[in-house]
């Protein structure tokens, strides 16, 4: 099955944040807001914290 | 999930008045539905679109007919109830699709995907307004979650910016506070902030205390101050009091000596009233016990007292005055006390030696105001301490936030700044990579013409807006502003068989009639290209009246295993579309030598144009020396002409891993017999050769001819060999068969 454009997009800002370190634990909690009030479902910003960009933001997920 | 239709039967749909069954050899990738004008080629691809696509409109959605277009789909006096579409796929799935109640087409899921061409939307995408044009493409470039999340990013952003500016702000006022407190009485031999970092160190405690202690001795010695003032008051108060009793005190003993001369006392009186009042009955003087009236004697001691009302009001006023004469005395005595007490509480605030120069209560008196003034100043340099440290502190505290909060607006930049970068490259690669299809087809179609290199691109000044440029003489320009008609039905076709491609790689396109405009030359490069892409497509199926198309398939220089006919008969309206499957040219022949009922000069005549198309085609492949004419028609016998022994000698096919096969006994063979072809299959020959000849002599001819065209047809793909992919002979699609050499000798 081949990735939607979405998907491809998803994928590739996913490996920019990695790599480029793009997100502060702060900016986790200011955006998760954000992502919530503009209907961003959450699955979807959940799947950039799965993805190992904020390692210690899904340890503590993790435990919860 | 299936991917190709092998069955379609189309009962009371539009042109189907009867029930009309076409089957589809699932080994073949296109399928060319050749028919004229009105024999059901539309309703066929319509029936496709209206189960696998549940299109209730079909090739009537850009018609005028009123809004209800499905009503018009069951065919001529039929109820649509009646109507129904069964397609059966590769996996032998039959799907059913019927009309519902509200006119909606029922079908169930499963069928396989499929895009239609229609000849009034050729000219859409290439010729509609921008927006229009990104519509035709939204299913390809939209990225819906990417939209909400860089939507939110952008939100985000916005917020953190207007917290950052806040901060910063803020940040920028403290310095200001900072600044202006330091050209007031800061230390101008410091910088600034220097100053206020130093100031911010500073204990504040001793000056805190010192400060208070000086504002005690001034509030001690405005209380001293006030207390003395009062005690004045006071002094001066008894002192009025006491002289005004001596006064009142002379005047009542004038009064007193005053009534004594009258004989009478007024406390007599009223003790003498009051006893009589308290008689219930007197009638004589219990003094002097004469006769006396109650009544009479009392208002007559009444008439006395009140002439001496006088004597009474200056002994109340004597009280009076002797009582405030005590009570100032005893405000006196009590002030003397709280001054003293103030003094001591002075006194003490001051150390020993201090203490000692104010001994007295005018020492002190002569230091008050003097104590204000430094109570004073102490107050206003503790304040402007506790101010530049509160500054100070607020000035970190709003320069941290500041900081953070800028650096957090700067990886928020960032982070939208990556995903608008990923977007618009992912966009544009899917852009380029349309682009890349469309230039792909059309420069087949439209090889060396100075046109193409066609690019789509979004609008970055505008939402959801597609342009395109093109070539055109070597400049880039709109190419609907440039490209003839038939250039843009080209065009039309190559980005619908490029959006479809990208849109659902594999799948079914069906093209209804599309190929109207171009001349033969493009139309049988369009048929080329639409070859090759094939293979980007389980099945492509193409509806046709251009006659060329069918006969391209039929005789054996394009013939390909991976193509079905499909003929479509006059049309009726008690049998509706009818059809059958066309018979290839060497298929037809071989069947007709071997029909009972030999027909001789269709057998002739057949194999003679068979032969001629081989042959010419053979002189084209091998640059053969033919004579010049206007018209590139040549005979069986300058063909045969041109084909000498060292030509004939050398060319052989090669079929799999079987020996090589040299073609000069066929074309010698042929070259013997050829005659049979005029003499029976062209001219009106009654009593000459052509005559005489037997059957066996005209089968022997059309036997040759197609065992000719079988030697050089591959057993696998069905195709001649017309691809040279090695440089050193020609082979057919699938490669197996060979033809050599690839040059003249």
């Amino acid at each position: 099955m081949e990735e939607t454009l979405d998907e491809g997009i998803f994928n590739s800002f996913v490996r920019a944040v990695r790599t480029k370190n793009l997100l502060s634990e702060i900016n986790v909690k200011e955006l998760s807001g954000f992502f919530a009030q503009n209907g961003v479902l959450a699955r979807d910003w959940k799947l950039l914290i799965d993805k190992d960009c904020f390692p210690r933001k899904k340890a503590v997920d993790d435990a919860k | 999930m299936p991917n190709k239709i092998k069955q379609l039967k189309i009962i009371k749909f539009r042109g189907a008045t009867d029930k009309t069954t076409i089957e589809f050899d699932c080994q073949k990738r296109i399928f060319v539905v050749f028919g004229e004008n009105g024999t059901g080629k539309t309703t066929i691809l319509d029936a496709i679109d209206f189960a696998c696509n549940k299109n209730s409109e079909v090739s009537l959605k850009n018609i005028s007919v009123g809004a209800n277009k499905h009503k018009y789909l069951p065919s001529m006096a039929s109820q649509p109830g009646s109507l129904e579409v069964e397609i059966e796929t590769d996996n032998t799935n039959r799907y059913s699709a019927k009309f519902g109640s509200r006119g909606e087409v029922n079908v169930r899921a499963g069928l396989p995907q499929v895009k239609i061409l229609r000849r009034d939307s050729i000219l859409k995408i290439v010729t509609e307004q921008p927006k229009e044009r990104f519509e035709e493409i939204r299913g390809m470039v939209s990225y819906p979650k990417i939209k909400q999340m860089e939507d939110a990013l952008r939100e985000a952003k916005k917020n953190i910016d207007k917290i950052y500016e806040d901060a910063l702000k803020a940040y920028q006022q403290e310095d200001a506070n900072i600044k202006n407190a330091w050209d007031g009485v800061g230390d101008k031999t410091q910088k600034y902030l220097l100053w206020a970092q130093e100031r911010s160190s500073v204990c504040k405690s001793e000056l805190e205390k010192d400060q208070k202690t000086w504002a005690e001795i001034s509030k001690k010695g405005e209380e001293l101050t006030a207390g003395c003032e009062r005690l004045c008051q006071y002094q001066i108060a008894h002192r009025k009091a006491k002289d005004a009793y001596s006064l009142k005190e002379i005047e009542l003993n004038k009064k007193l000596i005053g009534e004594a001369e009258k004989g009478g006392l007024v406390p007599l009186l009223e003790k003498a009233k009051s006893y009589i009042e308290g008689q219930s009955s007197l009638s004589e003087c219990p003094v002097c016990k004469g006769k006396i009236e109650k009544d009479n004697l009392i208002a007559d001691i009444n008439s006395r007292i009140e002439s001496m009302k006088d004597l009474k009001e200056i002994q109340d006023g004597l009280a009076g005055l002797k009582k405030e004469r005590e009570t100032r005395e005893g405000q006196i005595a009590s002030e003397n006390q709280n001054i003293d007490k103030l003094i001591e509480e002075i006194r003490g605030l001051f150390n020993d030696n201090q203490a000692e120069g104010l001994k007295e209560l005018q020492d002190i008196l002569n230091n008050i105001d003097g104590w204000a003034t430094i109570a004073s100043e102490k107050q206003k340099e503790y304040n402007q301490l506790e101010l530049i440290q509160r500054t100070y502190k607020a000035y970190i505290e709003k320069k941290e936030e500041a900081e953070k909060s800028g650096k957090e607006a700067e990886k928020t930049k960032k982070l939208l700044g990556e995903l608008e970068e990923i977007r618009k490259i992912a966009v544009d690669n899917v852009l380029a990579s349309i682009s890349s299809s469309v230039e792909r087809m059309y420069s087949q179609v439209h090889p060396g013409e100075g046109i193409g290199s066609v690019r789509f691109y979004l609008d970055p000044h505008k939402s959801e807006s597609l342009e395109y440029e093109g070539l055109f003489q070597g400049e880039s320009v709109p190419p609907q502003a440039y490209y003839s008609e038939s250039h843009l039905d080209t065009l039309g076709i190559c980005v619908f068989l490029a959006l479809s491609q990208y849109n659902c790689n594999n799948g079914i396109i069906l093209l209804d009639d599309v190929l109207t405009s171009a001349d033969q030359q493009h139309m049988n490069r369009l048929i080329d290209m639409l070859e090759v892409e094939s293979k980007n497509y389980d099945q492509i199926i193409i509806a046709t009246h251009y006659r060329p198309w069918r006969e391209r398939y039929r005789m054996p220089i394009n013939h390909s295993n991976d193509v079905q006919l499909i003929e479509l008969l006059p049309w009726t309206t008690e049998s509706g579309i009818r059809h059958t499957r066309t018979k290839f040219f060497v298929d037809e022949i071989r069947e007709s030598i071997a029909e009972k009922l030999f027909d001789r000069q269709k057998v002739a005549s057949k194999a003679g144009i068979l032969l001629e198309h081989i042959l010419d085609e053979l002189a084209l492949k091998y640059a053969l020396r033919v004579p010049r004419k206007s018209m590139q028609k040549y005979t069986l016998g300058e063909l045969f002409n041109a084909m000498d022994a060292r030509f004939r000698k050398c060319l052989n096919v090669l079929k799999g891993s079987d020996l090589p096969v040299t073609l000069q006994p066929y074309l010698d063979n042929l070259q013997n017999t050829v005659f049979v072809r005029n003499d029976v299959g062209c001219h009106y020959d009654y009593s000459g050769s052509g005559v005489l000849l037997s059957d066996s002599d005209v089968r022997e001819f059309g036997g040759q001819v197609v065992a000719f065209a079988d030697m050089l047809l591959c057993d696998s793909c069905g195709a001649f060999p017309n691809k040279n992919k090695s440089g050193s002979y020609w082979e057919c699609n699938c490669g197996s068969l060979k033809l050599q050499p690839l040059q003249r000798p």
